[in-house]
């Protein structure tokens, strides 16, 4: 054989394990990257309080309970025995509401109108700027001092200050 | 400095940039939700409110909320807040100042370049609109890109050296689109788009409110109507969004409707819900026939991928319906953040591409390297460019010498390759005349047409003609349209040199009033 036959063979030898280890290579890069992926995603869940992502379905639930009993309540007089006991059942949800680290916002007619903790449902005449009543309860989560819900209030408007 | 990638949508936005693992990854905002109401409250004149909050501040202060705000781009439109006119450019600069900040907040990086996407039928008046609202925001717009091309991107469906053709059917909250995209040669280009944008998400929780106050009233004649009351109506609204999203994974529930101390148990199976939303689902799968047979007589006959974007397209009827009537089974993978994440991941690779065309290698190559990304990714990413098209049809006003009927004559048609320079010859039509006037016209509608009502005016101008020139004298016309969506017209006559040149700025702002808003309201607090 010639000389450069020979390197020729080589190359071609060469070549060929280059190749099947190019391949293996690219194979163990995509297997790398499926990991990567789930490990992404995994790490974004918990990033977000995988705890706390799975409560919020549960506190929708506790919320809108809490909300049907207190305006039941609310919505019956006073002398109805069914009100006392329609608030003990709202005062417990909100117990375990607060278990879960929920806690109801102190909100009350007076205070002056906070974007942050209420969320305006209505106006009406009445001093304003102040919340005139409190429609829903809001909750915050204690532990990162941050609002999950907004109270739902009613917002005075002073009418003589309307054409301004 | 991170480049990022924003769904500037019409109720909510979302802003994306890739990571170190060279995934795309949605930063939330301070309210801890993956996208932001593009809602913005003028509270006083030094401080602008956007997201939830400006939403909840529409009950107290109505006439300083602005909505909505993306179907007026391109429009000269402004609303006067506090003495000062926003134009529609402004009000939605406050929202990805918003988006920005809350970003920067969220990771530490400021955000400064960044693409954001647009609707493909958006033409170039509202893309340039939307480009200057970035400017206004202080950001580097990169590129103004169609959402459906980004939400096949983020599928993983535009491959260079792959020719593909993509049907995107995009159900969002109060619109829905669906578009064909096809990638040829490494070029991506929509073939057409379609949509009803009064039909969303939204449709389908009015039947379901709908549906549960009518089951009460049956069960309950003798008390009042539980939609009219106020409180009882939102909770319902509430209960139908949780029922919608409760029936994607569960084939039956229950909603118990609670008003002035009454019950109705309302058990509702997922084909009731079906049933009673069939006719919004069969409009939609109408009008995806309907742009299926547009892309088909555009040359594009079928597709390869159904990809699925928007949050109601979660719906299980959604892919049952669309596998039944194509054939093809849809993928659906976070179809309410594909668009934004695909406006990201093109950020990344167009910046990778351009630091690569100006010969930068190194840094290209430190960005690539800092997203963990392999050669071959490189390379893919190398390979890949979108085709800009014109989106819609520009010509200008000219009479039939026959019959005297005024028509649009076009000389840049819809899904023409941008930058388009075309020339055509016109004549007078009188003898003697003194002038001719110029009038550029623009595509008004979905559909091109030579009707003068179908065309708006966007430019004018007059072109002198040498005294005692007979019918016929000929002149010419070029119109020359940039990709950023320039148009520069120029209208001319041999014989004495005499020239037209009028260049439109479609989008109206000017870069000096951009400039100057972008200086104003960076006084302006944003929250």
């Amino acid at each position: 054989m010639l000389p450069e036959q020979d390197e020729e063979v080589d190359l071609e030898n060469g070549l060929a394990r280059l190749t099947e280890q190019v391949s293996r290579e690219h194979e163990r890069a995509a297997h790398r990257e499926q990991i990567i992926d789930r490990l992404h995603a995994e790490n974004q869940d918990l990033r977000r309080g995988l705890l706390q992502e799975a409560l919020t379905p549960v506190r929708s639930g506790l919320y809108r309970l809490y909300d049907s009993v207190t305006r039941e309540a609310t919505r019956r007089e006073g002398a109805d025995p069914v009100v006392p006991l329609l608030e003990a059942i709202a005062e417990e949800v909100a117990e375990v509401l607060a278990r879960t680290g929920a806690e109801r916002l102190e909100v009350s007619p007076g205070d002056p109108y906070d974007p942050a903790l209420h969320r305006p449902l209505r106006t009406e005449p009445g001093e304003d700027g102040l919340v005139i009543a409190v429609i829903s309860d809001g909750f915050r989560l204690a532990e990162q001092d941050r609002v999950l819900r907004k109270a739902g209030v009613v917002i005075g408007r002073n009418v003589n200050e309307e054409n301004d | 400095m991170a480049v990022h990638g924003i769904d500037l949508g019409t109720t909510y936005s979302c802003i994306a940039s890739v990571d170190d693992v060279s995934r795309p990854t949605v930063h939330r905002n301070q309210e801890d939700t993956d996208t932001t109401p593009s809602v913005v409250f003028f509270e006083t004149p030094d401080n602008v409110v956007v997201g939830q909050t400006a939403k909840d501040s529409a009950v107290i202060e109505p006439d300083l909320v602005v909505s909505r705000i993306k179907r007026d781009m391109g429009h000269e439109v402004t609303r006067t807040m506090h003495g000062r006119p926003y134009t529609p450019e402004e009000i939605s600069a406050f929202v990805l100042r918003k988006l920005a900040e809350d970003a920067r907040t969220a990771t530490g990086i400021t955000v400064g370049d960044v693409v954001i996407t647009v609707p493909a039928y958006f033409g170039a008046a509202e893309r340039d609109a939307t480009r200057k609202a970035g400017q206004i925001a202080g950001l580097n717009v990169i590129d103004i890109i169609s959402e459906p091309i980004a939400a096949a991107i983020t599928y993983g469906v535009l491959n260079p050296g792959q020719d593909a053709r993509i049907l995107v059917y995009d159900l969002g909250g109060g619109t829905f689109d669906t578009t064909v995209i096809a990638l040829v040669d490494g070029d991506i280009e929509v073939v057409c788009t379609d949509g009803d944008h009064e039909l969303g998400g939204a449709d389908w929780d009015d039947r379901l409110v709908e549906h549960l106050a009518e089951r009460f009233r049956q069960e309950h004649p003798d008390v009042a109507d539980p939609l009219d009351d106020k409180q009882t109506e939102q909770q319902l609204r509430r209960d139908a969004e949780e029922l919608k999203k409760t029936l994607t994974t569960r084939t039956k529930h229950v909603v118990r409707v609670m008003h002035e101390g009454r019950v109705a148990k309302v058990e509702i199976t997922r084909e009731e819900f079906e049933g009673l939303t069939r006719d919004l689902l069969d409009r939609t799968i109408d009008i995806t026939r309907k742009t299926l047979n547009t892309a088909r007589a555009k040359g594009v006959d079928g597709f390869d991928h159904l990809v699925l974007v928007g949050g109601s397209a979660k719906m299980p009827a959604v892919t049952e319906a669309l596998t039944k009537e194509l054939g093809v089974a849809p993928r659906l993978q976070d179809p309410d953040l594909a668009v934004a994440k695909g406006a990201a991941l093109y950020a990344f690779e167009e910046t990778y591409r351009r630091l690569l065309s100006a010969g930068d290698r190194g840094r290209a190559e430190e960005m690539a390297a800092r997203a963990g990304l392999s050669d071959g990714q490189r390379q893919q990413i190398a390979g890949r460019t979108i085709k800009t098209v014109a989106s819609r049809a520009f010509g200008i006003k000219a009479t039939a010498s026959n019959t005297r009927r005024e028509y649009v004559a076009h000389l840049v048609n819809a899904n023409d390759p941008l930058p388009a320079d075309v020339t055509e010859g016109f004549a007078t039509l009188d003898d003697f005349q003194t002038r001719v006037a110029i009038e550029v016209m623009e595509q008004a509608g979905a559909v091109a047409s030579d009707a003068i009502e179908d065309n708006n005016k966007i430019a004018e101008g007059d072109l002198k003609i040498p005294p005692g020139k007979p019918a016929g004298f000929p002149i010419e016309v070029t119109f020359s349209l940039d990709t950023s969506g320039l148009l520069h017209v120029t209208a001319r006559e041999d014989e004495s040199g005499e020239r037209l040149e009028l260049s439109v700025r479609i989008g109206g702002m000017s870069e000096e009033e951009v400039a100057e808003s972008r200086a104003a309201l960076a006084r302006v607090q944003v929250s």
